[in-house]
């Protein structure tokens, strides 16, 4: 564990070394997600000014909502995404045996080879965004809140992880798949908004199967409703089992990996 | 062969191949198309579920809601352009030259690909759109002379969105990433062109500003005469703005097309 802590820190310095070459990239990216930030806020302004809640959520916890979202969506796009693409090319053209050959656990370098350290910005203006909706929430903030909120995204994080990590392994079978990932964003959108709002088979698909609502509806719930222990424990326990699921599935698809050339 | 013959045996070639193409990439294809339902099923969810906690919004009940948005996957589809991503990709690695070399404005190209795409997309999206009906269950005043005025609005509106797209594609000969600039206006057209909600929603001030800008009339306004929001005077005469706008930005696209064309020779790519 300690050792995989270890190899992901010198992967983070590896990528700020690679990406400081492109730190107008950077720059830009963050002036984009301001600029649709505005965007987002103003888009708040109209919701509100027709309505004191959107299904029973506050100005407040919108907010915290969307600062989640898009701390969900900055790593996905800077971890997530990245490795999965250059994974999928890998396995295409076959190079992928010099990963696996590499003396760590395969699985794990998939998954955190790189870090598109231009998208970490969103992620960063997301949390700045969600610690103000806390704030400003009625009652003032509580610590208590704050632990089970990180601790709940945590826990969507892995769920999200042993998702990703389901669709990735896919591509052992069958080799074009990048569309999915099109389909993921698709639903991701729909994250925007506490998923209340949907009807219930929308809400089934985008809560759980493509667990975008665990992972931003969720934590961010807790400024709501008070998530405590009994929540969070079995939460915790259904995101052990998703990645223990998901790296078995993993594993069953190296197993079938017969690499390009034979 | 005369030359209005000779521009439609082009066209036709031109379509028929942009149509083979699109199929070939049929998944890529459908999946873009879901993509573009996410949109208004996202904002019929939300403002259906601020219309039943509070009866209606701004005198909209949720039978009207439903029918603004499923109205709004209809016009996405029907005027929705994007060729300043494919243009600003053309001047980066100078393949406009090949194209310029044919005796055929390269305009013509991504007119043939805008209108195959959006055929070769109604093969699913006449079900899908069929269903929305009959699930959403909208409240749309059906007539004759409606779904007249409506398909004039949709195609001005087509036609705007098409020559919107096409001067900010323009701007790829003095800027490298014009494209990104398009999407900057994206983020507009969903706040002001009607894409979040109708411009009835809006804070006054907003929806100031929005009947000034020409977004409106590429989203907002086809949606608002099909559902009946805008009576007959004011659907015929919205039609003339988005007419005079589509104009006044035909005459700067040609203009920035000629100084452009100038620019991209004098480099010597």
């Amino acid at each position: 564990m300690i050792r995989h802590i270890r190899l992901f820190w010198l992967f983070l310095k590896l990528s700020v070394q690679d990406d400081a070459a492109y730190r107008a990239e950077f720059w830009s990216r963050l002036l984009m997600t301001l600029y649709w930030l505005a965007g987002v806020a103003a888009g708040l302004w109209v919701f509100f000014s027709n309505t004191e809640t959107i299904a029973g959520w506050t100005l407040d916890q919108v907010i915290v909502l969307i600062g989640t979202y898009h701390i969900v969506s900055g790593i996905v796009r800077s971890v997530f995404a990245p490795n999965f693409q250059r994974f999928v090319e890998e396995v295409r053209s076959g190079t992928l045996d010099f990963l696996l050959t590499k003396p760590a656990n395969g699985q794990f370098l998939a998954s955190f080879r790189r870090v598109a350290v231009a998208h970490l910005g969103e992620a960063g203006l997301g949390a700045a965004v969600a610690a103000l909706g806390a704030v400003r929430s009625a009652g003032g903030l509580r610590i208590l809140d704050v632990l089970a909120y990180l601790a709940a995204l945590g826990c969507g994080l892995v769920i999200l992880y042993s998702f990703w990590l389901v669709m990735i392994s896919l591509v052992f079978w069958f080799v074009r798949i990048e569309n999915i990932t099109q389909i993921f964003w698709s639903l991701f959108e729909a994250g925007r908004y506490p998923l209340d709002i949907y009807p219930g088979w929308l809400r089934a698909v985008i809560g759980y199967l493509v667990p975008v609502g665990v992972v931003v509806t969720f934590p961010a719930s807790g400024f709501v409703s008070g998530l405590r222990g009994p929540g969070l424990l079995a939460f915790a326990s259904a995101a052990a089992f998703a990645l223990f699921v998901a790296s078995r599935f993993w594993r069953l698809g190296v197993a079938s990996y017969t690499s390009a050339s034979s | 062969m005369n030359a209005v013959s000779r521009l439609f045996a082009s066209y036709r070639a031109l379509f028929v191949a942009r149509w083979n193409e699109m199929l070939q990439y049929r998944a890529s294809v459908f999946i873009w198309t879901l993509w573009s339902l996410a949109g208004p099923v996202i904002h019929l969810s939300v403002w259906g579920a601020i219309a039943e906690a509070n009866g209606s919004v701004a005198g909209w009940g949720r039978g009207e809601i439903a029918a603004y948005f499923v109205v709004q996957s209809i016009v996405y589809h029907f005027t929705g352009a994007w060729q300043a991503y494919e243009f600003g990709y053309l001047i980066r690695t100078g393949t406009l030259s090949v194209r310029l070399l044919k005796p055929f404005d390269p305009s013509h190209h991504f007119v043939a690909s805008n209108v195959a795409f959006k055929a070769v997309n109604l093969i699913w999206l006449v079900p899908i759109w069929a269903g929305m009906f009959l699930y959403y269950r909208p409240a749309l005043p059906l007539s004759v002379g409606r779904v007249a005025l409506f398909a004039a609005a949709l195609a001005a509106g087509a036609l705007l969105m098409f020559l919107w797209a096409q001067v900010f594609s323009m701007f790829a000969f003095w800027v490298v990433r014009a494209d990104a600039l398009f999407e900057l206006t994206e983020a507009l057209g969903y706040l002001f062109g009607g894409g979040l909600a109708p411009l009835a929603f809006l804070p006054p001030l907003l929806s100031q500003i929005a009947m000034y800008l020409p977004l409106y009339y590429m989203i907002g306004f086809p949606i608002d005469v099909a559902v009946g929001v805008a009576t007959v005077e004011a659907s015929l005469l919205g039609i003339a703005v988005s007419l005079a706008w589509s104009c006044a930005l035909f005459a700067l696209y040609r203009v920035l097309w000629r100084a452009g064309l100038k620019r991209f020779g004098a480099v010597g790519a």
